[in-house]
């Protein structure tokens, strides 16, 4: 091949043995594309967990009557609830309040009197407001848990009637309803980004803090291509990093991958010319290491973890906060991805998707070829 | 006292290095502020603004009521129609909608034969979680049309009166915003102290530091001072900003509030300087901290309940600073804890700072020798 032995293809080659070099010097990238990925993705599989189970729950039965304790023990039987009973309420408000406790079900005197009365007295039932989504799941259980109880009653005597309506859900892709399954996709996402943005971020900042980018930018090489021959190494380990990601979550948390291979490669690449033109236009513009990675961590891991989807919807926030959430690449990333994971490839959500990251990375590009050539007028 | 005076300078040299440089001084002081606004607004777990899909084949009463039901509901934004169940689950697919009804033809008929009328409901397992309190939602939803069509015996029982106590409404923001206070100092102090040594030592000023009449411990403490500043100031930042812009309530007392901030910026701060001493290049040491501050956020109960992990999960959470900062945090913001509970959270983070600070500081003589 007559362009290998070209001038150009051997400066550009010798700039891409130069950047691996650098790249594999210092062992903290290892651990940032082996060892974080890992990391990562175990976090998000096995600690971060949205499903609630067992709640501690405290229990002062007040009636002592044959329905009471019955009650008491359709509570204990439910799996969403871990039920320790007291003989008062103060000692488990003090539970409460130290947050050994996440509420406290009170059965009232005269409960078993009032079911035969037909003036019914009511559970009160007093959650831990300050974990706001574990309290609202504990009063959505405990009132599942009283209607079937009350409906096992109804049915014992013999006057229970049928509900008019009843749902049949079913969760498409992922009928076990692992959170597993939303939350490691999401992990991946917050891998590419941190490679991208934020390892290319540090190494170039270095070398504009040393001076030596001077020194390259006065290599006979045309800019641009000593700028993409510098990202090729990049590019590699976060794809590296990507099929070490894939493969833990597939082989080790059991996630199905339902795409193709193909459809995985196109999404990521696109994604990762996104982050690596937004770590390079970081380091660009601000020349130096620590700046960079606080830069990096703002505008490149934080987004991507709290503004791209993954965790928190998006059609929940704020409107102003919405609309920030387009400038976040990773909100591109998440759909496609949970979906190549759980659907497979579903190329009329990944192609807007991916002609959107790829403009993203041409307007990185953009802004770094001029932030370059102005440092060099 | 000249130890001291000794001390006040490194300290001094080190705030310079820090806070001279412009762009360094705003994403510190200014970066924080704004992750305040951004992220706080942005985290909440609540599901609002949702589409839901419709498949109607039921010309009756009961399709006519649920439907009616679904769009006076609050967190539903829009109805959308879909001629075949294959049509909604297409739109599923591309995230259209999140969730779909599928009404069948014989609903009506069978709920005045007095049988039980079964909607059927599709929902995107991708996002599991909103999924499932969608669900809950139109569970709710369909229990409440159901009784409206046909009253239950069994329905006229006692209900749950539910309390919830600190918080009454259960504003996902009185959660969050005290968190920050524990999540982002704890961010910006283990990046600024893990630079400290290691940018020494990649600029080869390590030796000169060396060379200086002043004993290691003294140049460690010195090196400590400006990420403590910048986690304390934040800190306190947030504890004027929080209440004022966002309405949260302080209920308990600020003093015990800063005490435990003073004792958390130790520890964090002992964190990073460990890392710092381990570090050889600036970019070891930043590296090295991330990989050391999301396990700590993600173990800290911010993301997630430290009730819903494994146990020996939930072991190597006691042992995290961030956890306990988060309790702390919350029981003074929001519960007006007792000075004996507070100190129960400090205590365990004063025992870090013990073992980090003196692992840095043993490091760093080695090293140095």
């Amino acid at each position: 091949m007559s362009f290998m032995r070209s001038p150009g293809w051997h400066r550009a080659a010798a700039i891409r043995a130069k950047e691996w070099g650098q790249v594999w010097r210092d062992p903290s990238t290892f651990g940032l594309v082996v060892v974080m990925p890992l990391l990562l993705i175990f976090l998000f599989g096995s600690a971060v967990s949205l499903d609630t189970n067992g709640s501690r729950t405290g229990l002062v039965d007040h009636d002592r009557s044959r329905a009471s304790r019955s009650l008491a023990a359709a509570f204990a039987d439910n799996r969403y609830f871990a039920v320790k009973e007291g003989s008062a309420i103060a000692p488990l408000e003090a539970e409460l309040e130290a947050g050994k406790l996440r509420g406290i079900l009170v059965i009232p005197d005269g409960f078993e009197r009032g079911l035969a009365t037909r003036r019914p007295a009511d559970l009160q039932l007093i959650t831990d407001g300050s974990q706001p989504n574990t309290a609202a799941f504990l009063t959505g259980h405990a009132r599942g848990a009283l209607a079937a109880w009350q409906e096992a009653q109804a049915r014992e005597r013999g006057i229970a009637v049928e509900p008019a309506l009843a749902l049949l859900p079913r969760y498409q892709y992922n009928p076990g309803l692992e959170s597993r399954f939303m939350l490691v996709p999401g992990a991946i996402a917050i891998v590419m980004a941190m490679i991208g943005s934020l390892l290319t971020a540090l190494i170039m900042a270095r070398e504009y803090e040393r001076g030596t980018m001077e020194g390259l930018l006065s290599t006979p090489i045309s800019i641009p291509a000593l700028v993409l021959n510098k990202l090729v190494p990049y590019f590699v380990l976060g794809l590296a990093s990507t099929g070490i990601c894939v493969a833990f979550a597939v082989f080790f948390y059991g996630l199905p991958f339902r795409g193709s291979i193909f459809g995985l490669f196109a999404i990521s690449a696109s994604f990762l010319t996104a982050v690596l033109g937004q770590g390079l236009l970081i380091s660009a513009a601000t020349k130096n290491q620590f700046v960079s990675t606080q830069f990096a961590l703002l505008s490149g891991f934080l987004p991507s973890l709290l503004l791209s989807g993954f965790l928190f919807e998006i059609d929940s926030m704020p409107r102003p906060i919405q609309w920030l959430t387009y400038i976040v690449p990773a909100r591109y990333l998440i759909p496609s991805l949970q979906s190549v994971f759980l659907v497979g490839d579903v190329w009329t959500l990944f192609l807007p998707n991916i002609a959107i990251l790829l403009a993203f990375g041409g307007f990185f590009f953009f802004r770094v070829m001029r932030a370059i050539t102005r440092t060099i007028a | 006292m000249s130890w001291l005076t000794r001390m006040a300078a490194i300290a001094l040299k080190e705030l310079k290095v820090v806070l001279l440089d412009k762009r360094a001084r705003t994403t510190l002081i200014l970066s924080p502020i704004l992750q305040l606004a951004l992220f706080g607004l942005a985290t909440t777990l609540e599901v609002k603004n949702i589409d839901v899909g419709v498949v109607n084949r039921d010309a009756g009463i009961a399709s006519e009521r649920f439907i009616a039901t679904l769009g006076g509901s609050r967190n539903i934004r829009s109805l959308e129609y879909y001629p075949t169940t294959a049509a909604l689950a297409e739109a599923i697919e591309h995230r259209r909608v999140i969730a779909g009804v599928v009404l069948p033809p014989d609903l009506s008929n069978r709920v005045a034969r007095g049988r039980t009328g079964e909607i059927g409901v599709l929902l995107d397992g991708r996002r599991i979680n909103a999924a499932q309190i969608v669900s809950g939602y139109l569970g709710e939803m369909a229990a409440r049309t159901g009784a409206e069509l046909r009253p239950l015996p069994q329905a006229t029982g006692p209900q749950i009166v539910a309390a919830n106590w600190y918080n009454p409404n259960l504003d996902y923001r009185w959660f969050t915003m005290p968190a920050m206070i524990t999540v982002i100092t704890a961010v910006l102090m283990v990046s600024v102290s893990a630079q400290s040594v290691a940018r020494e030592r990649e600029l080869g000023t390590y030796d000169e530091l060396m060379a200086l009449p002043l004993r290691p411990v003294e140049i460690l403490v010195g090196k400590t001072a400006p990420a403590f500043l910048v986690g304390l100031v934040n800190a306190v930042l947030y504890t004027v900003l929080i209440p004022l812009l966002y309405g949260v309530p302080l209920v308990g007392s600020v003093g015990l509030l800063l005490l435990s901030i003073f004792c958390f910026s130790l520890a964090v701060t002992g964190i990073g300087l460990s890392i710092s001493t381990l570090a050889q290049t600036q970019q070891q040491a930043f590296l090295g901290g991330f990989l050391v501050t999301v396990p700590l956020i993600l173990l800290s109960g911010y993301a997630s309940p430290i009730d819903n992990m494994p146990d020996w999960l939930q072991w190597l959470a006691r042992a995290n600073p961030l956890s306990h900062m988060l309790a702390i945090c919350h029981g003074t913001f929001l519960k007006n804890w007792s000075a004996a509970l507070v100190f129960s959270h400090i205590w365990p983070m004063l025992m870090v700072a013990v073992v980090t600070l003196s692992t840095a500081t043993v490091l760093f003589r080695a090293r140095s020798e």
